[in-house]
């Protein structure tokens, strides 16, 4: 508890200094076409405030969170693990009903449905995916993505204390997703706040324990760790929001002249030689 | 007279006919011959990849194993000239010559001692597009050990009527659009400056 105090006061302190003294990035020589080009990609205006927001969570991350999720990965066996993320999944149901129903995602509205219903009853409360072995497979919605496929932009990338990664667009998806959820309620009613604290408590812990050995090679495999996780969060967010659909659109980015400005001469594949 | 002009025409509908069946034919057999050649190359590379590089025993060679691979199988040039973005352009001859083998290189190490953990896979092909241009993207669904079955679609350009890779996408998350943000960060942060990224790219690669 001391460290979370800890981490808001340095959360504050840092959101005075960076939005006072050097908040925003600094924009690029407009003669510079690359660096334009760059600095447009990124999308990133608030880079130096959200690179410290990074690197706290990042402290945070190697002192509690990869600490605990270590112990977790070690004191549970897979189907204890399991059996908790089905629950978490569960109780998440609710909320990706109501935004599969704002998509007019119909038969996934479907799934959803009776996810909730076979799991809550034959899945024991959620512990046992029963539905998944039925054909009903799991799948995420939330708010931000339903604003997205309304035509919402994601507006500029954040880093946020805590909850790490966002952009304007799924910050508001977390507040309305919060209302959406009838636990939130039944927490504010019944004076039961702390069951919610508990489940994203164990949500954080169990997501970070399933990539620890992804996060922990990216991170020693990037060089810009920080960029690597901007443009990953960005491209999974935009898979989310096709619903992983195949989309043929997407592909012609590689070598499409109108993403490079000028041109540079490319070797011919295959008549490259080591330089070194 | 009518006969005669009746026959060549006879004869000018019938060769016009084969031709057409001909070609019809042809480009028919080219078509299927295609999605073969495109199906053929991404098993071929699924199986030298993966089940060659979980043969090797220490990271070294697995990282030795892959480097060819990559020679081989993909479009590294194309691959280093998107992911360096505008800053192809500010690069020198030789600095570009330099980037291409210092990021091939840097991805053998980093995704090659990736590899340890896939003992077995399996590779289903889904569908292959056609997006003109002599490219096409080839949907494929992977399953490694007895994990959840991972989407990939593989993005394959056709250069000098040989098949290379352009870029993968795993879950939606491509290869060359990832070092493409990490690498002009990298950059920006040394001012401009493209060397900065190939020194750190042999750097990284250093075992």
């Amino acid at each position: 508890m001391i460290d979370m105090k800890v981490f808001g006061r340095a959360a504050v302190a840092g959101v005075i200094a960076l939005t006072l003294v050097s908040g925003c990035a600094t924009k690029p020589d407009p003669n510079d076409e690359a660096a334009v080009q760059a600095y447009n990609e990124a999308n990133d205006p608030l880079e130096p405030m959200n690179r410290y927001f990074f690197e706290l969570n990042n402290f945070f991350d190697e002192i509690l969170l990869k600490q605990f999720a270590g112990y977790y990965n070690i004191a549970l066996p897979t189907v204890a693990k399991d059996s908790i993320r089905n629950a978490l999944r569960n109780l998440n149901s609710p909320v990706i009903l109501a935004n599969d129903l704002f998509q007019g995602e119909g038969s996934r509205a479907g799934d959803t449905s009776m996810r909730f219903v076979i799991n809550s009853t034959l899945g024991i409360g959620g512990l046992i995916d029963v539905a998944k072995m039925m054909g009903y497979n799991y799948h995420d919605e939330d708010f931000g993505q339903t604003l997205a496929v309304w035509g919402t932009g994601e507006g500029p990338y954040l880093t946020l204390p805590v909850i790490g990664p966002s952009n304007p667009r799924d910050l508001a998806g977390r507040g309305v997703d919060k209302v959406l959820d009838p636990l939130t309620w039944v927490g504010y009613i019944y004076d039961v706040g702390y069951i919610n604290t508990i489940r994203s408590g164990l949500d954080t812990v169990d997501t970070r324990a399933r990539n620890m050995q992804a996060l922990d090679e990216l991170k020693k495999g990037s060089i810009d760790f920080y960029a690597t996780i901007r443009s990953l969060y960005r491209q999974q967010r935009n898979d989310a929001i096709r619903n992983g659909r195949e989309s043929d659109d997407l592909t012609p980015a590689v070598t499409s002249e109108n993403m490079i400005p000028g041109d540079g001469a490319v070797p011919e594949a295959g008549q490259v030689t080591d330089a070194q | 007279m009518g006969s005669m002009i009746g026959r060549r025409h006879v004869l000018t509908v019938l060769v016009a006919g084969f031709l057409t069946i001909a070609s019809l034919i042809a480009g028919n057999g080219r078509a299927q011959a295609d999605n073969a050649t495109v199906e053929d190359f991404i098993t071929k590379l699924s199986n030298q990849a993966i089940q060659e590089m979980s043969e090797q025993q220490t990271d070294a060679e697995r990282i030795a194993k892959l480097r060819p691979v990559l020679d081989q199988y993909f479009d590294m040039p194309a691959i280093a000239k998107y992911v360096l973005a505008g800053y192809w352009r500010k690069a020198t001859p030789e600095q570009r010559t330099e980037f291409i083998s210092a990021f091939s290189d840097y991805l053998s190490v980093t995704y090659g001692k990736r590899f340890v953990k896939y003992s077995g896979h399996k590779l289903d092909i889904k569908r292959i597009h056609d997006d003109g241009n002599g490219r096409t993207t080839a949907y494929t669904v992977v399953q490694l050990n007895n994990e959840d079955p991972v989407r990939v679609d593989w993005i394959i350009d056709t250069v000098n009527s040989q098949l290379r890779i352009l870029d993968f996408r795993v879950e939606g998350l491509s290869l060359s659009d990832t070092h493409r943000q990490e690498f002009a960060s990298v950059i920006q942060k040394n001012n401009g400056n493209v060397q900065a990224l190939i020194d750190l790219l042999h750097q990284k690669s250093r075992l």
